[in-house]
């Protein structure tokens, strides 16, 4: 079994094993960001380091949701403002399964919703979404529950998601009128595109870790 | 080809509570989680605001936590075990309703760092327990008043019991988001079944859902061993007691029209064996009646009507079968008095009695009667003055019964409305 090995271009601390779809990482050595461009890694000019113990996931946590193994590779940190929270991305690894499905689970107020990008949808812009409206997206009933701006604070581990500290986009999530069921839209900065992500609300007590670090 | 689980896998990171200064006096605060925003120093009760991405950065908003001996119950850093998670008091509130002290609710905010938040409650020594929830209640939340039903999307039903003003009168420790002494929120109440409760808080057009339970002082203390509290029990709620008074009410007006059918019934039932008319110098030397039948069935009433008018009789009455077999000696007390006074006419008990006799068997009976009786105040007497009317009934029902029942009736519902009445007074 062979990885790619790479190492950082900044510091030559080797990165973590290389993984399909990963176009960006932060080196755990020095916090730079590194993009992969064209099956290179390239500097991206940009730091990032983010606090660590306050989050029930972190970067290599292995847990179980529902049933499904898996292993959080990263995480995106973004910053509506007044707060902040974290896009963990998690490999899933079935026993038996040829592929790794990627799942995102959002951290916010320690409360986790885990979502699949759905692609693009048309949907309104997000200055004609209010807190309330109500949004149809892949047979589901929505209530928006908050919209704004987005800013990448940082990242770090592996992303399948070309995203650097200091981009932003407009934002909205919501749930379900059931409470079930969780929305995140995020509009592309450039062309306004409308991409869905749709999930559901994690019960904590649904998801285990191996380490889940109960006594503090 | 993609990097199997074992060489991703990583120790947890370290749990640490970041280290800051006061902004005002320097004493050193510890912050127990990076989304804290608002600290209280426990030295100068100066109110900082948290900044900065490591949220070390304080920034000095205001004096003063508030009310100054305020009285919690639970100190901050209290520990809290709840479905074997561990959680701690980050930070403690008191809201109070209408500018009232007598109303206050005292919140506890209970810290996990990998946890939702968990708040604990406690109103008039009611404790509770909630927790955000993202379902949503249907309909207009600006047509919901105490007292109406709700739904919400996950299917449950729920009645709202209260909607509140309060004010933030109180803060300490360190809570996740903005807030100051003066905050005021508005907030829905409902209960639901199996003790459950949810609470909507509209706060600057945002609107917030916490679920949760009442707990049980057996709950508290599991949570708590090392604290003793005073439990009180959660009163029921104002719909479910309105419910209660409409019940009260509805088995009143039941036993009204019950009783009154009983009454009527009764007030006709029976059927007359005998009547005879005795004098007063018949009644004074002991009278015997004529002869009358009783078939044995039901209950035997005796009526004695006398004509005494402001004085009294005392009649003794025996049933005799046959010639001289008594079967059954009892007496009767009848007074009846009446006059004007201070230009308003009174009166005060009766001129009839009636005697009961039950399991009388079939043959022929006959009463002997022997009475005296006197005029105004005269406390004794040797003869009768007064003549009696006897009627013998075979087969009566004691109406008294149904008229106590119908009395009673009358009470319930009125109670029922006076309770209905208070509470709805009590709702507005």
């Amino acid at each position: 079994m062979s990885f790619d090995r790479v190492q950082c271009p900044s510091c030559g601390a080797p990165l973590p094993d290389r993984n399909p779809g990963i176009v960006v990482s932060a080196c755990a050595h020095c916090e730079t960001v590194v993009a992969w461009d064209q099956d290179a890694a390239r500097d991206s000019g940009h730091k990032s380091r983010l606090p660590q113990g306050f989050t029930r996931l972190y970067t290599g946590a292995v847990g179980e949701l529902k049933g499904h193994r898996f292993v959080v590779l990263g995480r995106v940190r973004y910053s509506y403002g007044p707060g902040f929270w974290d896009e963990w991305c998690c490999e899933l690894h079935d026993d038996g399964a040829a592929d790794r499905t990627r799942l995102w689970i959002t951290e916010d107020d320690h409360e986790l919703a885990a979502e699949t990008g759905r692609g693009a949808m048309a949907l309104p812009g997000p200055q004609e979404l209010r807190p309330g409206a109500r949004v149809d997206a892949h047979g589901k009933g929505f209530v928006i529950e908050e919209v704004g701006r987005a800013e990448c604070i940082g990242i770090e581990g592996q992303l399948p998601r070309d995203v650097l500290p200091g981009e932003t986009y407009a934002y909205a999530d919501g749930s379900s009128p059931d409470g079930r069921y969780s929305i995140g839209i995020e509009w592309d900065r450039d062309d306004g595109q409308a991409t869905v992500f749709v999930g559901h609300w994690v019960n904590p007590d649904t998801l285990s870790l191996d380490d889940e670090g109960l006594d503090w | 080809m993609t990097a199997p689980f074992d060489t991703l896998q990583q120790p947890r990171p370290a749990y640490a509570p970041i280290a800051v200064q006061c902004a005002h006096c320097g004493a050193p605060l510890q912050v127990p989680d990076e989304r804290a925003e608002t600290i209280v120093c426990s030295r100068c009760d100066s109110r900082c605001r948290l900044t900065g991405p490591q949220r070390d950065a304080l920034e000095l908003v205001g004096p003063g936590k508030g009310q100054t001996g305020t009285r919690f119950d639970l100190p901050l850093g209290q520990s809290f075990r709840w479905r074997g998670t561990r959680y701690e008091v980050c930070a403690r509130m008191l809201w109070v309703e209408e500018n009232d002290p007598a109303y206050s609710t005292r919140v506890y905010v209970l810290y996990h760092p990998r946890r939702p938040l968990l708040f604990l409650d406690e109103y008039a020594g009611v404790w509770g327990l909630m927790h955000k929830v993202h379902y949503a209640l249907m309909g207009r939340l600006e047509e919901v008043q105490a007292g109406r039903r709700a739904r919400t999307f996950d299917g449950r039903k729920w009645t709202c019991s209260e909607v509140v003003y309060r004010d933030l009168w109180h803060i300490d420790g360190c809570l996740p988001w903005r807030a100051e002494v003066g905050d005021s929120v508005v907030a829905w109440e409902f209960d639901g079944e199996d003790g459950a409760r949810l609470e909507l808080e509209a706060v600057d057009g945002e609107r917030e859902l916490n679920e949760g339970v009442v707990l049980t002082a057996d709950q508290l203390r599991r949570a708590m061993p090392d604290v003793q509290l005073k439990v009180g029990t959660a009163p029921r709620p104002v719909h479910a007691r309105l419910r209660d008074a409409r019940l009260v009410m509805a088995a009143g007006a039941f036993g009204l029209v019950l009783n009154g059918g009983v009454l009527a019934t009764t007030l006709g039932s029976g059927k007359q064996v005998h009547s005879e008319q005795f004098s007063a110098q018949q009644l004074s030397e002991e009278a015997t009646s004529k002869p009358f039948p009783l078939t044995g069935k039901g209950l035997v009433s005796i009526e004695l009507d006398s004509n005494v008018d402001n004085g009294w009789m005392y009649a003794q009455v025996a049933l005799v079968q046959g010639d001289d077999a008594v079967v059954h000696v009892t007496d009767a007390d009848i007074s009846y008095y009446h006059g004007v006074e201070g230009g308003e006419s009174w009166s005060e008990g009766s001129d009839s009695a009636t005697l009961w006799f039950r399991g009388a068997e079939p043959g022929e009976y006959r009463l002997h009667l022997k009475a005296v009786s006197g005029l105004g105040e005269t406390e004794s007497a040797l003869a009768s003055q007064h003549g009696l009317r006897v009627v013998v009934v075979e087969g009566a029902h004691r109406s008294i019964w149904a008229i106590a029942g119908l009395v009673g009736s009358v009470a319930t519902i009125l109670l029922g409305f006076l309770l209905y009445k208070g509470l709805k007074d009590q709702e507005d």
